[in-house]
């Protein structure tokens, strides 16, 4: 179980925003299943997301891809996204997990998580592919996919 | 019907010809039996003028045949004489009808199970069983004049075959791919499309298609042309030789793309986490995901990832089913593993090296298809 710095989430409908590392995507593909599930032996059972209530897709991703201090300087295909109804509905729960700035990062005051630990670990799998599919349906929220 | 009597009817029976046409290469069964007519002709005249060593001026001009016309039923050719101005002494046209004759009834005794008649020169025997050889196996080809016939077909040929002490053969058109190559004896294995394996010798000038072939099993094809000769295995001599490209050509050249770049993928690749995708994975996945697309034409391209064990993971979305396809680091093994989007129904399959191969990806195939039975 990881610690988390808020409360459960209860919006429904609030979307959910993963970024997607590109060895996770394949282009005019979609994200690799496991981009929805936390790595066993680092993410304590949580993965991170942030709110849509409180950012958007493109503020999210630059955000994570922005070098350092002003960013995370993470590397992202971009962002896709889950509801908390959509987490809900497979068993697990999503947490309000804000970020404060440290002296080397900027403050995230979206970002969430969802737990995972609720569930057998060996149950991990099907569910993020459950999620895989609903993220799938909204297709990438950020960069627009090409028409 | 042309306004000459005809020399004699070949009919062809079998399902090609139903739509009273006949493909193009099986018209050289009519110039394989002029040439056996000028044999029989010309060895029983040897043997009726012994003394003779050479056949008289005109001979071969006199054993010309014409396709004249055809009937509308399966397919029926009126072969006529082309008759010369002209015949030399002791030459006439009685000697081509004797062998007409005597073909058309060494070809009915070998239809009945007999033996062939007396008057049936031996020496013409290995023209009498090249008859045929570009018939499928349910094909036959009738051979008549008056109320005489003889009947070609896989049986009789079978029959004249052991006559001769010679393996039956066929002329053929086989599509397959390169198994093996054998340099030192200019041989290469087929697999053919139905799985059977044919020994294919080549020439130098081919060498390099056929090389070509094998490294790119299975989206390159050969397809050859020549003389199939029966046996185990069975062997040919091909007349042609074509490269041609799978239907699923491209969409397996991006997953062996997509595949090579992860040869590029270092140790600690996830925010220093992570596994590189070991060479065995890799191996394995390039030829299993090959022979999936060719093996189904309707199964959409995979997209395909590397996992932090060290795996290769394909993925498909079929119909509201995500599946996995995760092809192991260390072991070998397969595992197969689908979700339902909707309802949260999972199927889980665990193949082995012996189930799932390069070579044979069918059960994988038909566990992908059940997710869908409509894709």
């Amino acid at each position: 179980m990881c610690t988390k710095n808020g409360a459960e989430l209860s919006g429904r409908e609030e979307l959910l925003l993963r970024q997607v590392s590109p060895r996770w995507f394949e282009e005019d593909g979609e994200p690799s299943s496991q981009a929805f599930c936390p790595r066993s032996n680092v993410d304590d059972g949580c993965l991170s997301v942030d709110r849509g209530s409180i950012t958007t897709p493109e503020a999210a991703f630059q955000l994570f891809t922005t070098l350092r201090p002003e960013g995370f300087s993470g590397n992202s295909a971009g962002v896709w996204a889950i509801d908390v109804s959509e987490v809900i509905g497979v068993g697990l729960s999503t947490w309000a997990d804000p970020v404060l700035a440290t002296e080397t990062l900027p403050p995230n005051m979206a970002h969430a998580v969802v737990e995972y630990s609720a569930l057998e670990r060996s149950k991990w799998k099907k569910v993020a592919r459950q999620l895989k599919m609903k993220a799938r349906d909204r297709q990438r929220l950020f960069p627009l996919p090409e028409k | 019907m042309h306004p000459l009597e005809p020399f004699v009817k070949l009919t062809f029976d079998g399902r090609r010809f139903a739509d009273h046409s006949i493909p193009v290469e099986l018209l050289a069964e009519f110039a394989a039996f002029q040439q056996l007519i000028f044999k029989v002709a010309r060895e029983l005249f040897l043997k009726r003028f012994p003394d003779r060593k050479r056949l008289p001026n005109g001979f071969p001009e006199a054993a010309q045949l014409r396709l004249a016309s055809t009937e509308e039923n399966c397919f029926t050719g009126h072969l006529i004489r082309a008759r010369p101005a002209v015949l030399p002494e002791p030459l006439d046209f009685t000697w081509f009808d004797r062998a007409r004759d005597v073909s058309i009834a060494a070809l009915g005794s070998v239809a009945s199970g007999h033996t062939l008649p007396e008057d049936f020169p031996r020496e013409a025997l290995a023209l009498l069983a090249s008859l045929g050889k570009r018939l499928d196996d349910d094909e036959s080809l009738t051979i008549r004049h008056g109320s005489a016939a003889g009947k070609i077909d896989l049986a009789s040929r079978g029959r004249l075959a052991a006559m001769t002490k010679r393996p039956l053969e066929r002329l053929e058109t086989v599509e397959g791919e390169v198994e093996e190559v054998y340099d030192g004896t200019s041989k290469f294995v087929l697999r053919t499309l139905s799985g059977e394996r044919v020994e294919v010798s080549f020439d130098l000038v081919d060498r390099d298609e056929v090389v070509l072939a094998l490294q790119f099993r299975p989206i390159a094809l050969v397809s050859v042309h020549g003389q199939m000769i029966a046996g185990t295995p069975k062997k040919m001599k091909p007349d042609e030789l074509e490269l041609i490209e799978h239907a699923r050509s491209d969409d397996v050249l991006k997953a062996w793309n997509r595949l090579e770049t992860f040869k590029n993928i270092e140790h600690g690749w996830l925010e220093g986490e992570g596994q590189a995708p070991s060479p065995k994975a890799l191996s394995v996945a390039r030829g299993v995901l090959a022979r999936l697309m060719v093996g189904d034409v309707d199964l959409p391209r995979p997209r395909i990832y590397p996992t932090p064990e060290g795996d290769v993971q394909a993925e498909w979305v079929l119909g509201r089913w995500a599946a996995d396809v995760t092809f192991k680091a260390d072991d070998g093994l397969i595992e197969a593993a689908a979700t339902h989007a909707d309802t949260g129904a999972e199927r889980f399959m665990t193949f082995t090296r012996t189930d799932v191969s390069p070579d044979d990806a069918r059960s994988l195939s038909a566990w992908l298809e059940a997710l869908v039975p409509e894709v």
